[in-house]
């Protein structure tokens, strides 16, 4: 499969195949695939030019892939056309629903697959202490319940994915 | 001054994070019951969880919950403690906390108030210095002012001619670099001196100035001491903690790769001179600046279980807060000078939450993901676990990592090691940074002194473009998945139980003068 991601020095399109259980990456450009497994503890280890192999720990947050290696630290960005206001920082134009503040999940009031009508409560969030329910800005039907009860989230984070009603 | 042979058989720990880990832990080893206290923020802290008993003192913020020496001895007559540790920071160095404790009839696990309130005072303490026979670095108070603040231009210039150039005024109750400054020459004292003077008035409320001569590039070297109730005093040999910043110090080395077997000898005669000159009781520190000619002068004492005492234990094979907690209850010192040795090399460097490219601002989030290194020779004091919260109330060092090997360049390469196999994702750290300092060739060649890092890393920048495409590689393997128990990449999930409201913040809080 293709794959992009963004860092500092700009945009990296990757081919990903899978080969005697073994991960093989291929950057554009590059000459040849790098070799990468998984180790028991949760670590990748990444097949070097030099024979030898690196320990590398990657984790998952909003839309960026965190990687550790060797004392430092990568951010890469996945640019995801779907949820794009999502890398923006959060757009709170659109059907979907984004945090308005940092907080924590309290409820959630819709499974997905439902029908919502603008205006309807979907999430209860708490911040400051307070509670305070957020509606959805439109009508339409739940694609994708982004967060769970009791995960904190941070400002502009994606709670729930809404879509349009198909047009009538 | 001290309780006889009091039994402690509880004891309440008056801080938080990995100080308050680390003291629990030796309760715990001794037998004793451990009080925790905590602020709304830290109900599920490791502290929180490992003490027998937890009382919550109040909001985050340290002014409503750790600095409430009210509160904290409250809660040790409600648990019936009859100890109270204050690990540093907060109210450690607190004369007035000291004497309440007392007053409650309970153990302060440190000095007397008394002492503290001299080691406080840093004319105070220079002059107690000054009679134990004790090198202070040369200086004098000033001739007083006029009504108007106007100095006698003719007096303060003889007595700083006498001083010598280039000098520092200096604030006599002051601290944190306010009421300094800087004179070249004998035409600058005056106005530097009325500055001073004026600055001080307004950050202290006491004018009162005294003039040192200025060290330049010194070395920060420290001796670690301990003192009984029975006079007793021994000092568990030095420290070199050159490397800071901002006066905040990040990497401790023991032994000093500056100190010769006579310098040492004679600075550790002089730290057991400073701790009897006081009838000093705990642990302690005297801090010494050694200049360029390995000269030493007594600089402060800190009276309090260093942040640094790690790497003391580790080449001294004794264990700190043990004997802090004997010693507090009118035990002797568990060794004598001659019974102590010093093996080996150890270095420490405290791993921080904040970002080395943007002015060492704190990191604050969620501990997405944290593995702690180990090994032969890998200790690590920490407070925190993944899923933790590095929030704006509270100093943002997430763990003091140290090792022990047989010489200095083995431990550093040990150090090294164990900073690479240190992942930690969600906050940005000081690792990297730490590693560029290690393997600096001054580092390696022990030329050290208290403004490296300015002279060597200014405007450091992170080599992660080195490792661009591993990472890609990495992050390309975990999206397709397949990664042990994961099940592809990590899950950044946060512990939906999180005591802490990150927002709710009101100010950075940093601990006062971490030694």
């Amino acid at each position: 499969m293709q794959l992009k991601f963004r860092d500092e020095s700009g945009e990296h399109v990757l081919d990903v195949r899978r080969q005697d259980g073994a991960t093989l990456v291929t950057v554009a450009g590059a000459r040849d695939a790098t070799s990468v497994t998984a180790a028991g503890d949760g670590a990748w280890l990444v097949a070097g030019a030099d024979g030898g192999r690196r320990r590398a720990w990657v984790v998952s947050h909003r839309d960026e892939r965190l990687v550790f290696c060797d004392g430092r630290v990568h951010r890469l960005r996945r640019p995801d056309p779907v949820h794009a206001d999502e890398a923006a920082g959060g757009g709170a134009e659109g059907p979907d629903l984004h945090a308005r503040m940092p907080g924590k999940v309290v409820r959630l009031l819709v499974d997905v697959g439902q029908d919502v009508a603008a205006g309807q409560p979907l999430v209860i969030m708490e911040s400051m202490k307070m509670e305070t329910e957020l509606a959805a800005p439109v009508a339409g039907v739940v694609d994708r319940i982004a967060v769970a009860e009791g995960q904190v989230v941070a400002q502009g984070d994606l709670l729930v994915a809404v879509s349009p009603p198909p047009a009538p | 001054m001290t309780v006889a042979r009091r039994e402690i058989r509880t004891v309440l720990v008056a801080n938080r994070g990995e100080i308050a880990v680390r003291v629990i832990r030796a309760c715990r080893e001794m037998g004793l019951r451990t009080v925790a206290v905590c602020s709304s923020a830290d109900r599920r802290a490791l502290h929180a969880e490992l003490a027998d008993v937890v009382v919550e003192l109040g909001p985050p913020e340290p002014a409503a919950s750790y600095l409430r020496g009210d509160l904290i001895i409250k809660a040790a007559q409600d648990t019936f403690a009859d100890a109270i540790h204050p690990g540093y920071g907060f109210l450690a160095e607190n004369a007035g906390f000291a004497e309440a404790c007392a007053a409650a009839g309970l153990v302060f696990i440190g000095p007397s108030a008394q002492v503290i309130r001299t080691m406080g005072e840093k004319t105070a303490a220079r002059a107690v210095m000054e009679k134990a026979g004790v090198p202070v670095v040369p200086g004098s108070l000033l001739p007083q002012p006029d009504p108007g603040g106007v100095f006698d231009a003719a007096a303060v210039g003889k007595v700083c001619d006498k001083v010598g150039y280039p000098l520092m005024v200096k604030a006599a109750f002051g601290g944190g670099g306010k009421g300094m400054r800087l004179v070249q020459d004998r035409a600058q004292v005056v106005a530097a001196c009325e500055a001073a003077a004026r600055e001080a008035r307004g950050a202290f409320g006491d004018g009162t100035v005294y003039v040192e001569r200025y060290i330049a590039r010194p070395r920060h070297v420290e001796f670690q001491v301990f003192g009984d109730s029975q006079g007793g005093a021994v000092h568990l040999y030095e420290r070199e903690c050159s490397i800071q910043r901002r006066h905040q110090k990040i990497i401790e080395e023991t032994p000093s790769p500056a100190l010769d077997a006579a310098t040492r000898e004679a600075m550790g005669k002089a730290a057991v001179a400073a701790a009897r000159a006081v009838g000093y009781e705990g642990a302690g520190t005297v801090e010494f600046l050694v200049d360029a000619q390995g000269d030493f002068f007594f600089l402060e004492m800190n009276t309090r279980l260093q942040v640094e005492h790690p790497v003391t234990e580790l080449v001294t094979g004794q264990d700190l807060v043990r004997a802090q907690i004997l010693v507090a209850g009118g035990a002797p010192l568990p060794w004598t000078q001659e019974q102590l040795s010093s093996r080996g090399h150890a270095i420490e460097c405290r791993v921080y939450a904040e970002d080395p490219e943007d002015n060492f601002m704190p990191s604050l989030g969620p501990l997405l993901l944290l593995r702690e290194p180990s090994g032969p020779g890998v200790r690590v004091d920490s407070g925190v676990r993944q899923g933790d919260e590095v929030s704006l109330y509270y100093d943002p060092m997430i763990a003091k990592l140290s090792v022990h090997a047989s010489d200095r360049r083995a431990a550093i390469e040990r150090m090294a090691a164990a900073l690479r196999d240190y992942p930690i994702l969600g906050v940005t750290t000081n690792i990297e940074y730490l590693l560029t300092v290690l393997g600096h060739p001054a580092f390696a060649a022990g030329r050290l002194h208290t403004g490296f890092l300015d002279e060597h890393l200014p405007g450091w920048r992170s080599a992660r473009g080195e490792d661009a495409a591993l990472a890609l590689a990495a992050a390309g393997a975990a999206e397709l998945g397949g990664g042990a128990r994961m099940g592809g990449v990590a899950a950044a999930t946060i512990d939906p139980a999180q005591p802490a409201s990150p927002w709710e913040r009101l100010g950075r809080f940093r601990h006062p003068g971490l030694g």
